[in-house]
Formats: structure tokens, sequence, C-alpha cells
């Protein structure tokens, strides 16, 4: 009976882990977070992820502020876009890291509006994989729990 | 060593070369790195922008091993694809250049190599297709 609900729970993160991949939220700098985690360092994609959440977080602050002057230093937005766009980038949060590189490319041509509009939108995305990243980690702590292993899963497309 | 503001990318990279065996210390800062750096160190990775943005720690690791007959490898860590940022990094003397993202195979390889040769500049995909091209043409000029 534990068997078959291991199963069915392994069976259930690689299908959502799946989606994510397909949907565009992560992609194969993710699965080399996975490869790391080993025996050695068992919670690194958490750790990884966590800090993720920590930086981006504050980016997403000083980025507000910053649009949010009379006079904007573009540089400093700028600055804190590289940042985000770097961290996004290390974990595999695609659509992140896609929204960065328009938002760089905004900041560049100093458009204001379109910098808020960025802002708007790497905030959304942000908030889309962070929800997802928490479900898939939430995933996997229930599978060790019930004593099984986290399958790891084939990047093919 | 590995010199990477992002506290994320330090840590993966960290990771990284860990999981490949390698003891590894990180610094958040040139200030920092360039305090800590020591000759138990056989390679800095830096993170790099434009190449120039890391020429200043580049020539003060180079001055603070000036003396001893051997020195940290100093290599650039960039997502920077373009042709002049491997040109700066060459200029001011660092030995590598390695365009992110870095996968586990990606970077045994590039250790490898390092350990070995001393020196590896790696060439983005679209150099690659210019320089292929510009081979194919110098060949059919010297079948002429």
């Amino acid at each position: 009976m534990q068997n078959m609900e291991v199963d069915q729970m392994q069976r259930q993160y690689l299908d959502y882990i799946k989606s994510l991949f397909l949907e565009g939220f992560l992609d194969g700098q993710f699965l080399q977070l996975q490869q790391l985690q080993d025996e050695n360092n068992p919670d690194f994609v958490v750790e990884v992820v966590s800090l993720f959440f920590e930086d981006s977080e504050r980016l997403l602050n000083d980025l507000t502020f910053a649009l949010d002057q009379k006079g904007i230093d573009f540089k400093k937005v700028d600055a804190h876009v590289h940042q985000l766009k770097g961290s996004s980038s290390s974990i595999g949060a695609q659509r992140v890291k896609n929204c960065c590189i328009a938002f760089r490319n905004f900041c560049e041509e100093q458009n204001i509006d379109e910098c808020l509009s960025c802002l708007q939108q790497v905030k959304q995305e942000y908030c889309h994989v962070k929800n997802k990243l928490e479900t898939l980690i939430r995933l996997e702590q229930q599978i060790v729990a019930a004593g099984g292993s986290i399958p790891t899963m084939e990047f093919s497309f | 060593m590995v010199k990477l503001v992002c506290r994320v990318s330090r840590t993966v990279t960290k990771g990284l070369l860990m999981h490949l065996g390698c003891d590894v210390t990180t610094a958040s800062s040139s200030e920092e790195c360039l305090r800590v750096v020591s000759l138990d160190h056989e390679v800095v990775f830096m993170d790099v922008c434009t190449g120039l943005d890391g020429s200043e720690l580049a020539a003060r690791i180079l001055e603070k091993f000036a003396k001893h007959q051997d020195r940290p490898l100093i290599v650039a860590l960039t997502g920077n694809t373009k042709r002049v940022t491997k040109e700066n990094c060459m200029r001011v003397g660092m030995d590598g250049l390695i365009l992110k993202p870095v996968s586990v195979e990606k970077m045994r390889g590039v250790l490898s190599e390092l350990l070995e040769r001393r020196v590896l500049f790696e060439t983005s995909e679209s150099e690659s297709r210019v320089l292929k091209v510009l081979n194919s043409v110098r060949c059919q000029f010297d079948v002429k």
C-alpha cells in the first residue's frame, strides 16, 4: 500500500515538474541544480531556491522604490534588473529571466512606461514561479516523508 | 575561489565546484577576494560583464603574486558573448573566459583543460560560426 502511495506521489511529481518545463517556468538549469544535490549537500535545491526568493523580493522592492522616484536613476534600475536576471538564470527561472532581458532593454532606452510595465510583469512571473517551486518542494518533501526517493527527470524537450 | 556578487549565482557555482570535488572559497566583493586569495587557490572564477569591470581585480591579483613563481589562474564567468568582452579579458591578463550557463559536464571539462593548458578562452556559438565561415573562405583562396 505504501509503495503504491509513493509511486503515485512520484508520478504526480514527475507530471508536475514536466509541466513546469513545458510551460516555460523552468529551464534546464534547474535540472543542473538537482544534479548538484547529493549526500554531501542534501538540501542544496531548497537552499538555493530560498536564496532566490529572498534576493528576488529584496530586488523587486528596490526596483519599485527606484522607479517611484521623481528623477529615475536608470543605471541603478538596470543594476537591480541585472542582478535579478543573474539569480533567476542561475536557478533556471526562465520566464523571470526573459522578463529581465526585456526590462534591461527598456532601461537602456530610459523608457519609463515600458519599465513600469516590465516591473509589473516580472513581479507577476516571480509570483507564479515562487508558487510553482513551493509546490514542487512540497511534493518532494511528501515523497521523502513517505520513504520514497525523488525521481529524476530526463530533459529531452 | 569564486568571486560572484550575486548570492544565488555564487551558491550555485560553489555547489557545482564542490560536486566536482573542489575545495571552494567564496567572496562577494573584489575587496574580499583580494584579501582572501592565496596560493592555495588554483583558480579564481570572477563575474564579469564587459571584461573591463574585472580588470582592476585581475590586475591587483597579478600584482599580489608578481614576486611568486606561481599564482592562481584568473577566469572570467560571463553571460556576455560579445567578442569585445573576451578581448578585454585577454588584454587585462586573465587566463580564461567561460560563458554561462555552466553545466556540471562543462565545468568538468573546463577545469581539466584549464589545469592542463593554463589557459581557456571559450568561443561563443556565433563567434564559432563566423570563424568557420572565415576558415572556409580562407581555404578556398588557398586552393586557388
